[in-house]
């Protein structure tokens, strides 16, 4: 009996993790180079933001400032209209397959 | 090409800045069905470092891989944009927040955390260590224990009207403006 047989799979816990649902194609070492380019381009957002800064952070907690809830209020909107008109239109990724959601189911690690 | 990197370069305002942050959910399903996370990176990687005794870090993280690419590439996209394509201003942070700092010894506001404490003399301080370890174990704990963080919950989940995610950013906020306000000023009073 292998380990993986014996050991009970925990990815449900983890909203994170879409290792049951990978795209078939699109999982080699060259497709993932797309995943660091678009890594590079979230970095340069994050820093030209000033999300990351440790001032603005404090700022926003002590209601201070307008400009953290100005990113996270228009990147909201800008991905709740852009998943409702993939779900809307059925667009499917570069490899042509469909688009998929998981719902998260709750927790009480939520809290 | 002078001229666009000066442009860039300059603070990007919050209409600017969010849009294309929450742009980054549409590209990462379409670019291959990706949904938009960070902190999971931290589970694969003690996934694929700690032998699979234990249930959370067993399974394929292979498969995730992608995650530690894209987290990669947030590290050098965050390298260049602070390298090259630094502000030439600093953040224009509330005068508020600017004179209770002050009160604590902080007036650096060139860089994205304050130099006065995140420093390596400082970690071993009392201070220095809650901040800097203390602060990193609760990161990593919390981001499991939640399920995502403010990327994984507060952008993607929100975006995808997940109710659990509502309730965790709701419960960031309060955590947040706890710590920002009730706790921070016993820590940055200790030395």
């Amino acid at each position: 009996m292998s380990l993986s047989a014996k050991i009970k799979p925990v990815g449900d816990t983890d909203f994170e993790v879409r290792a049951d649902n990978p795209s078939r194609r699109g999982t080699s070492q060259w497709h993932n180079v797309r995943y660091l380019a678009t890594g590079i381009l979230f970095g340069v957002f994050l820093v030209k933001s000033e999300v990351m800064s440790w001032f603005r952070i404090q700022e926003m907690f002590r209601f201070e400032s307008f400009h953290m809830y100005g990113v996270m209020g228009s990147a909201l909107v800008v991905g709740i209209i852009s998943i409702q008109l993939i779900k809307k239109f059925k667009i499917k990724t570069l490899h042509g397959e469909p688009i998929t959601f998981d719902s998260k189911p709750f927790h009480k690690g939520n809290i | 090409m002078e001229t666009l990197i000066d442009f860039i370069s300059q603070p990007w305002p919050w209409y600017v800045a969010g849009p294309l942050i929450g742009a980054m959910v549409p590209l990462l399903l379409i670019v291959g069905n990706k949904a938009f996370g960070i902190s999971s990176s931290l589970r694969h990687i003690c996934a694929a470092c700690i032998p699979a005794k234990i249930p959370f870090f067993h399974y394929d993280w292979k498969k995730e891989a992608w995650n530690l690419f894209f987290v990669t590439g947030i590290f050098f996209g965050a390298m260049i944009a602070a390298e090259l394509l630094s502000s030439p201003v600093p953040a224009a942070i509330s005068g508020n927040l600017k004179s209770d700092l002050a009160q604590y010894g902080i007036n650096d506001y060139r860089s994205m955390v304050p130099p006065e404490i995140f420093n390596f003399q400082n970690l071993a301080t009392l201070q220095g260590f809650l901040m800097m370890i203390g602060g990193g174990f609760l990161v990593g704990f919390g981001t499991r224990y939640a399920g995502g963080c403010t990327s994984g919950h507060s952008i993607m989940g929100i975006s995808a009207l997940q109710v659990p995610s509502m309730i965790a950013t709701a419960c960031f906020m309060i955590g947040g403006v706890l710590m920002a306000n009730v706790f921070l000023p016993y820590i940055l009073a200790l030395s």
